[in-house]
């Protein structure tokens, strides 16, 4: 078969009736895959703007859109369709319309969330002219965003969203995943380059700069979760990740050892700079640099970027929900779940997977709005002296763990994936595995804080004695 | 080192749950409402502004009882707001037959508040002047203690019309329909071209006078220029370099530069049209 998973593969056969060719695949592939993930993704990290917006205001106590509702588009609408009647007559239809009171009322909250800003702002900016700098290089400039967009959008092609969701099965889908996401990298620099404007060159430098960095213990951290499941198919890392009974939580990578837990925030700190988020967007740091290598682009092309950033906070999302946090799983009574009829267990998988990058993108804007941006040396000191070392110290942790399990064993099947082998550990062996490293750490933590926890008594007397 | 090392890592993660908790509490009370959330932001068009204070430097009033048309506002406004005529009354006292200030041209600077010698002039708070678009257009809202006047198109023609013209020439009847439009403390109500809104007439006269001033600005660079040459012709110790013919139309004196008043505006060009 054509490797496509089992949904593709199935729609492929149905279609060619019989063996599918490399047509009925790619129409399967078009219509199983790609739509509805365009479908669901960009629509998502489109309401991500709009949610960030309310989010930014609540935590800077203002209000947020709150005029543009629905109104306008729907006026529009009434517009197109009622063009034989003259203008007053349309919007008097429009206005008995508008004040049906299921109607009137969702307009109401419309208007109170801000949701025709989402039109507004789209329709603004399929307005603005289309600029390329006299001194760019027109085709690189024209393809970064698009490139940007790719890498963002392509990993969730190994992305499993339900037992038999997921589009391509490769033995190494994590490998594909963080591999694809360095497009992300190229599309950057070239859009610095291209540009032919110095802001634009030092922001993609530092974009650069700054990916590839992070690149290293995002690879780390995926290495930690694979060296844990066995395996580098992100489907059968989710398999593995299944605990039959009530509480199937606790079969989550991130539970497993504090190692992974560990792995698990430096995956979340790595996926931040990765996409370019604050604290982690001195690529773009206003003050410093306009608006880094998106500086020359205007209307769809700059919305091409955008639309990237929030694709790739919702991947982040996606991967660590799949690597730490069991993927699509619920986390209580998963093993109920799967023993539904498919139409009803896979929007269920999916809703599931969808709340926990929610979840990710919710914190990673919560996080935006608190931290204050970090200077491009300590960018660079973060990624690799700490969190390299920290991947480090988990990845040795892991092992040793492993090693002291003794091996590994097969588990039980789940799904069309038989679940990979898992780390033979008893409940006293997890607790054992939890209990050493977190007594350890504690004694180190408690340790430094003798040696280096003086606050200056100058400071101490400022502060009240907090440090 | 290493414990130096961890250190730092534990107080990096410590100062962020910090900050993370403090926004965290602002994000969750605002989204329900509590502790002053959103009340911060007042939504303006539909919440009444607040008035910032007294000294607030807002729309300007003048009160025309005790104005004398001396014209020291006038010369003390940076950018030529003010424009007014005057007349003798009965006690043969000067007495403002016009006066209006572009508002749109006006930054709020209060010096022609300073310079009024009879403290006719004065601010209001009021800083609403928009137009409305709902057909109605009014000039200003009562807010505190200004005109409250809410005029259609008509009207302010009407009344642009009125106020160009010599009180002394009004009918009875338009007279009272203006005081009816002037504050009880007997202000004269004022700006209604601070909306932007010009006649045609008013326009060209402005250009007119732009114009004027323009060309006595350049004459009077001109003379110096040539004053400047012959001072250098005149000091220079040997004629060498042939002194430079003087301009054509050089006036011995410098043209004063404030251009002389425009010509009063014809009261009945002002409001021809309907
Ligand atoms: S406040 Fe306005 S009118 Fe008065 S001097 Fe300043 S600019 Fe001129
Ligand atoms: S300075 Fe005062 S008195 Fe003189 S013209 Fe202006 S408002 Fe009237």
């Amino acid at each position: 078969m054509s490797g496509f998973g089992y949904a593709v593969d199935t729609f492929a056969a149905w279609l060619a009736g019989g063996e599918p060719g490399w047509l009925a695949v790619s129409v399967a592939v078009l219509a199983v895959w790609v739509l509805p993930l365009m479908l669901l993704v960009f629509p998502v990290a489109a309401l991500g703007q709009i949610l960030e917006r309310k989010i930014a205001a609540a935590i800077q106590r203002r209000v947020g859109p709150n005029s543009a509702g629905l109104d306008g588009p729907l006026r529009f609408g009434f517009r197109l369709m009622l063009f034989f009647l003259p203008r007053e007559r349309q919007d008097r239809v429009f206005k008995a319309f508008c004040n049906f009171p299921p109607v009137r009322s969702i307009l109401l909250v419309s208007r109170r969330l801000g949701l025709g800003q989402l039109a507004a702002d789209g329709i603004k900016m399929l307005g603005k002219e289309d600029i390329v700098p006299a001194g760019a290089d027109g085709m690189v400039f024209r393809l970064a965003p698009y490139l940007a967009l790719a890498g963002a959008f392509l990993p969730f092609c190994v992305v499993p969203f339900g037992q038999h969701l997921v589009m391509l099965e490769t033995e190494v889908s994590a490998l594909f995943a963080v591999a694809v996401s360095g497009i992300v990298v190229v599309a950057l620099k070239m859009a610095g380059w291209g540009s032919g404007s110095k802001w634009s060159l030092l922001g993609g430098m530092r974009a650069v700069a700054q990916l590839v960095s992070y690149e290293i213990p995002i690879g780390l951290a995926v290495g930690g979760a694979v060296l844990w499941s066995g395996s580098m198919d992100l489907h059968a890392i989710v398999g593995q990740q299944y605990e039959p009974g009530v509480f199937s939580l606790l079969g989550w990578n991130a539970l497993q050892t504090p190692f992974l837990a560990v792995l698990m925030v430096v995956f979340f700190v790595a996926g931040l700079a990765e996409c370019q988020r604050s604290p982690f967007d001195m690529a773009e740091a206003e003050s410093e640099l306009v608006s880094g290598f998106n500086t020359e682009y205007s209307g769809l092309r700059w919305g091409l970027f955008a639309m990237a950033e929030y694709t790739e906070m919702l991947l982040v999302g996606a991967l660590l929900a799949t690597l730490f946090l069991g993927g699509y799983q619920s986390p209580i009574g998963e093993e109920w779940i799967c023993s539904l009829a498919p139409w009803l267990e896979v929007p269920i998988h999916v809703a599931l997977l969808g709340a926990k990058v929610v979840a990710v993108y919710l914190l990673m804007m919560w996080i935006r709005w608190t931290l204050p941006r970090y200077r491009v040396d300590q960018v660079m000191r973060l990624a690799w002296l700490v969190l390299v070392p920290l991947c480090l110290v988990s990845l040795f942790g892991i092992a040793l763990t492993l090693l002291a399990a003794g091996g590994t064993e097969p588990g039980e099947p789940f799904g069309r994936v038989a679940a990979r082998p898992r780390a033979a550990l008893g409940w006293l062996g997890h607790l054992v595995g939890w209990a050493i490293p977190v007594a350890v750490g504690a004694w180190l933590v408690v340790m430094a804080k003798k040696k280096h926890g003086q606050v200056h008594p100058a400071l101490q007397r400022l502060t009240g004695g907090r440090s | 080192m290493i414990l130096a090392w961890i250190h730092d890592v534990v107080e990096a993660v410590q100062s962020c749950v910090t900050g993370m908790r403090t926004t965290g509490r602002f994000l969750v009370e605002n989204l329900k409402g509590e502790g002053g959330g959103a009340a911060v932001t007042r939504q303006y068009p539909e919440q009444p502004a607040e008035v910032v204070g007294d000294r607030q430097r807002g729309h300007l009033v003048n009160d025309t009882k005790r104005c004398i048309v001396c014209h020291a506002c006038d010369t003390a406004c940076p950018v030529d707001c003010f424009k007014m005529d005057g007349e003798r009354d009965a006690d043969n006292k000067m007495r403002a037959s016009r006066f209006d200030i572009d508002l749109s041209k006006c930054i709020y600077c209060g010096l022609c508040v300073r310079a009024c010698p009879t403290d006719s002039l004065s601010m209001t708070a009021t800083f609403e002047m928009a137009p409305q678009h709902d057909g109605k257009r009014f000039l200003f809202r009562r807010n505190s203690k200004q005109v409250d006047v809410r005029l259609d198109l008509h009207d302010v023609e009407r009344l642009e019309r009125l106020v160009a013209m010599p009180r002394s020439g009004l009918s009875d009847a338009d007279r009272a329909w203006l005081d009816e439009r002037i504050d009880e403390r007997g202000q004269h109500l004022i700006g209604m071209y601070g909306l932007g809104y010009y006649t045609p007439e008013m326009k060209a006269e402005a250009d007119a006078q732009r114009e004027a001033k323009k060309k006595a600005k350049d004459a009077a660079a001109a003379a110096a220029k040539a004053k400047a040459a012959a001072a250098a012709a005149a000091a220079g110790p040997t004629p060498a370099r042939p002194a430079a013919p003087a301009p054509p139309s050089a006036p011995a004196s410098p043209a004063p530069t404030p251009p002389p008043p425009a010509p009063k505006a014809a009261p009945d060009t002002t409001g021809g049209t309907p």
